[in-house]
């Protein structure tokens, strides 16, 4: 895959609109000009542009799980990845009879980002503990307005060129997102189940 | 495990969606990996197709870009008449302070509190407006308010187990057109989680059996007014937006020297913050000014023929 998909980058250069036309359930065109000739482009651009996000993230997958598979048990969620946007595995320590950490990538719209990030049960309290056992080794991102338990792993920017003709090289992004990632260890993997293990919620 | 790495998970995800009873472990491998070819070359195929011209594409993006910088001419006329001390333009979250803006408990606890009789001060306004929004202009005329409580016990009829609890119960009579009616109002509210098994067709038994002679309101509170999964087919939960719920209590006038007014603010501005997702400071060239418009137009009571366009 060489390139982002210029679908996509449309959906994210818009996405406030593609919001509001796109993904709501009763678009609201007030004041939209040509509204059904803009509704019906917007609609093969959506369904384009959330094939092409698919196909993104399945590329991502692949590092990933060659290095969860390395160091731990790792099992990829079976999602539909064009509703989603978000990648997901359960993985946990390879001794371990059941995973109870789940990590993955999400496309955010608002921050026009890939966002890495780890969740395990046990709220505000295994965070705290997650970003404590990986120490400096990954970037915390904060205020992520998650659900708890998760740390983000890192904001990676998808630049969105100024004319839709021009293209965004994918292999850069699918590298931070594997950097994100390459920190983990099988040790850190059987600290962050101990958590998950030991919960009290937070 | 074998076959999850010959296969790709996005085929197998779509597998499952167009036959979700095929049972793929007993399926012989090499079919699996044929079909897997199959589907990646359909995709690849489908990716290739323009769905619409690059000039078309261009044209789209000129009319989504003036559609948005209208919306962002209006959102500069309405912060100019926003009062300073409203709640859009307020730095406090309530709850933001501890960590807590989407903690649904927080939420409703809160809720509960604000919609009774307390040292707030509000007396029911709050409540009242609620239920004339929710009743969608009738004119009602809250006479009794017996009780408003949260997390009210739900049980299951002659098991006596628990099915649950209520986010919020409240009851009481209001007069309509001369006539008295009993009324109860439930308000199950979801910020990030989802709805239990079954969760709201068992709270709708319990109503069958508990709330006749009624009028039952039913209320499914979130962030952008998703429908219910889980309510009997018989029983209509009404959609509330958490901005919505935010409009109605910013229209109650005359709160300015009650005890609770700023803890109200600061309870709105989380709302708004956390749960909407407006930003801490609006910008009038936002990239992003429309669901900030459609507040505005609420809480200011802005009509179509004063709007104008462009």
């Amino acid at each position: 895959m060489a390139s982002l998909g210029n679908y996509m980058l449309f959906y994210l250069k818009y996405a406030a609109e593609m919001e509001r036309l796109y993904e709501a359930e009763k678009p609201k065109v007030d004041g939209l000009p040509n509204p059904d000739q803009v509704l019906k482009q917007i609609k093969l651009v959506g369904d384009t542009a959330n094939r092409e996000v698919a196909e993104f993230l399945e590329f991502c997958a692949l590092g990933i799980e060659a290095h969860f598979h390395a160091i731990s048990d790792v099992k990829r969620v079976r999602n539909n990845l064009e509703k989603t946007w978000q990648l997901d595995f359960w993985v946990g320590p390879k001794d371990a009879t059941d995973r109870r950490i789940e990590i993955g990538v999400n496309i955010d719209l608002n921050l026009v980002a890939l966002i890495p990030w780890i969740w395990c049960r046990g709220g505000r309290r295994a965070e705290a503990e997650m970003v404590r056992i990986m120490g400096g080794r990954i970037k915390h991102c904060k205020s992520l307005g998650w659900e708890s338990g998760t740390v983000g792993l890192d904001e990676i920017k998808i630049p969105l060129p100024a004319r839709l003709e021009d293209s965004v090289e994918c292999d850069p992004l699918v590298a931070q997102v594997r950097h994100a990632f390459a920190a983990f260890t099988e040790q850190d993997i059987a600290a962050i189940n101990g958590i998950a293990s030991n919960r009290g919620e937070a | 495990m074998a076959m999850q790495t010959q296969i790709s998970a996005a085929f197998l995800a779509d597998l499952d969606i167009i036959c979700p009873k095929a049972d793929v472990g007993g399926l012989p491998l090499a079919f699996l990996k044929d079909l897997d070819g199959a589907y990646a070359y359909a995709r690849a195929s489908s990716m290739r197709q323009s769905v619409i011209s690059m000039a078309d594409l261009n044209s789209l993006a000129e009319d989504l870009s003036t559609w948005r910088r209208d919306y962002q001419q209006r959102l500069q006329k309405y912060l100019a008449k926003l009062p300073s001390d409203d709640p859009l333009r307020g730095q406090v979250s309530l709850f933001g302070t501890m960590d807590y803006g989407r903690l649904e408990t927080a939420h409703t606890r809160t809720l509960a509190w604000l919609l009774d009789k307390k040292e707030h001060g509000f007396d029911y306004q709050l409540l009242e407006a609620l239920l004339r929004h929710l009743l969608n202009g009738r004119q009602i005329r809250l006479t009794q308010v017996d009780q408003v409580v949260s997390e009210y016990s739900v049980d299951r009829g002659l098991a006596r187990t628990e099915a649950g609890r209520f986010d919020i119960l409240a009851k009481g009579r209001w007069k309509e057109k001369g006539k008295v009616v009993a009324w109860l109002l439930v308000i199950e509210a979801k910020i990030d989680a989802e709805e239990g098994e079954e969760q709201l067709s068992q709270y709708d038994d319990w109503l069958m059996r508990h709330a006749q002679q009624t009028e039952v309101l039913r209320v499914f509170l979130t962030p952008d007014g998703r429908e219910p999964r889980t309510n009997s087919a018989k029983c209509k939960w009404q959609t509330l937006k958490f901005v919505e719920l935010a409009s109605v209590f910013r229209h109650v006038s005359g709160l300015q020297d009650t005890p609770g007014y700023h803890f109200l603010r600061y309870y709105l501005t989380g709302v708004l913050r956390e749960i909407c997702g407006y930003p801490a400071s609006i910008s009038p060239d936002s990239a992003s000014p429309y669901s900030l418009v459609d507040y505005l137009k609420s809480v200011l009571n802005v009509g179509e023929t004063e709007e104008g366009h462009g």
